[in-house]
């Protein structure tokens, strides 16, 4: 398309003798006689009589110029009138100014101008720019396809059926135990409970939490509190991740939560589409503490859609997912 | 403040690459996101002025250089840096990109930090108008 309204363009006076520029005012005028000899120009010096050799002709022009440094009722107005218009609602319209700048950029688009030249333009450019609009005004009837704001990528209702119904049983059955361990922590510690950021499907950061198993003040080293061992060992601290499956931050069997400094290393689409599907409570890579066999075991790991293959998972990879998380090791 | 931050807009056609863009940039900038190049000229047309594109190369409608040279012949966002962000590593389309105006031009995958880098770099060299 782009090619054909140059052609058309540049065979203008050949084909259809009516094609040229309309201009308003001295600065247009210097552009569009910069643009070549091959198609006429109908220069005004003022918006009003511009409007008036529009109307006269039958054809449109190629593309109207005008100068910003007409007075504004005369610019804007004409503008209005193009876009009013509907032999002419499609025509360039090309804002020709002394001195361009961010203001008078931003105001003519909103008016509707599609560009805001300086009056020394490059006419190789400025060619270029009016064949690809317009072609580009010509097919534009719909508006700008708004980016989708879900926060989420579905899940198929099946799956997430499943999620709520086993994780509201799951975080039932744990209570009695889990709602002492925390209590217990909370004497020891004053912090039973922790939440760590990990990154989900759609790159949706989400709070995972935990039971705190290991000192506040020395995390980086990973030292246990003396119940956070023992919790640990029992299983329990990953519990209330049942809450994140409730809640649809991760499903039952599904790629691994990332913390986020691992997330942002992959990079390429190759490992973006992991993250079209929600990570999971456990899935095969529970258990394992390398990370590049973890990440070599999710390449081949392909989600079912059908939620009795995720239940499998569950089922097969459920006791290593509650052992207590074990952080992989980068080799 | 949010609107303190600079605006980049990030043209991709890859659902997921346009998810890890937004993830990755909006720590330290504001970001709009469109599909291709079509969707991003229409959205500038309106009067919206990126600090900075970001443009993957293969999108269908109009392509990264397509858009690339839209923006460079333009009188109204030739002043807006653009980074192309591309899977192909060919000495041929760098030099293509290059000629056609490009302000840089990084690899998949990259490392954030790179990213981060190359995108302060040519905000810092853009021409800024008005």
């Amino acid at each position: 398309m782009y090619a054909l309204i140059q052609t058309e363009i540049d065979s203008a006076p050949a084909t259809r003798r009516a094609a040229r520029w309309v201009s308003a005012g001295p600065a247009s005028c210097h552009l569009a006689s910069g643009l070549g000899p091959d198609v006429e120009q109908a220069c005004a010096d003022t918006a009003f009589r511009a409007w008036r050799l529009i109307h006269a002709s039958h054809v449109p022009p190629l593309a109207v110029f005008c100068d910003a440094s007409l007075p504004d009722s005369d610019v804007w107005s004409l503008l209005a009138r193009l876009r009013r218009e509907s032999p002419f609602r499609q025509v360039p319209f090309v804002l020709v100014s002394e001195h361009v700048d961010k203001s008078l950029i931003i105001k003519a688009l909103q008016l509707g101008a599609d560009e805001v030249y300086d009056i020394d333009a490059d006419p190789a450019a400025v060619r270029r720019r009016l064949a690809f609009l317009r072609s580009f005004k010509s097919e534009q009837e719909s508006p700008v396809q708004e980016e989708e704001t879900r926060r989420r990528p579905p899940v198929s209702s099946p799956r997430r059926l499943l999620d709520i119904t086993l994780s509201s049983l799951g975080l039932l059955l744990s209570m009695p135990l889990l709602l002492p361990a925390a209590l217990l922590l909370w004497i020891e510690s004053g912090y039973p409970l922790e939440r760590v950021q990990r990154v989900g499907m759609g790159y949706q950061v989400f709070d995972l939490y935990q039971l705190r198993s290991r000192r506040k003040e020395r995390r980086d080293t990973g030292e246990y509190t003396r119940l956070g061992r023992w919790f640990s060992r029992m299983g329990i601290t990953r519990w209330p991740q049942l809450l994140n499956v409730f809640l649809g931050d991760l499903t039952l069997s599904g790629y691994e939560p990332l913390p986020l400094q691992v997330a942002e290393q992959l990079t390429t689409d190759e490992w973006a589409g992991r993250f079209l599907t929600p990570a999971g409570l456990t899935g095969p890579w529970a258990g394992i503490t390398s990370a590049s066999a973890r990440r070599r075991l999710e390449k081949d790991f392909s989600l079912s859609r059908k939620p009795w293959s995720g239940l499998k998972i569950v089922l097969t990879t459920l006791p290593l997912a509650f052992r207590d998380l074990v952080l992989p090791t980068e080799d | 403040m949010e609107s303190d931050k600079l605006l980049i807009l990030a043209v991709d056609d890859d659902a997921t690459i346009r998810m890890l863009l937004e993830f990755l940039l909006k720590k330290r900038y504001r970001v709009v996101l469109r599909e291709d190049g079509w969707d991003a000229l229409a959205w500038m047309g309106e009067g919206n002025l990126p600090d900075l594109i970001l443009a993957d190369l293969e999108m269908p409608r109009v392509d990264g250089i397509s858009l690339l040279e839209q923006v460079k012949a333009s009188g109204a966002f030739s002043h807006i840096p653009v980074v192309i962000l591309t899977g192909h590593e060919s000495q041929e389309l760098f030099q293509r990109c290059k000629s056609a105006g490009a302000d840089d031009y990084l690899l998949k995958p990259f490392n954030p930090d790179v990213l981060y880098h190359r995108i302060d770099k040519a905000l810092a060299a853009g021409v800024r108008v008005g």
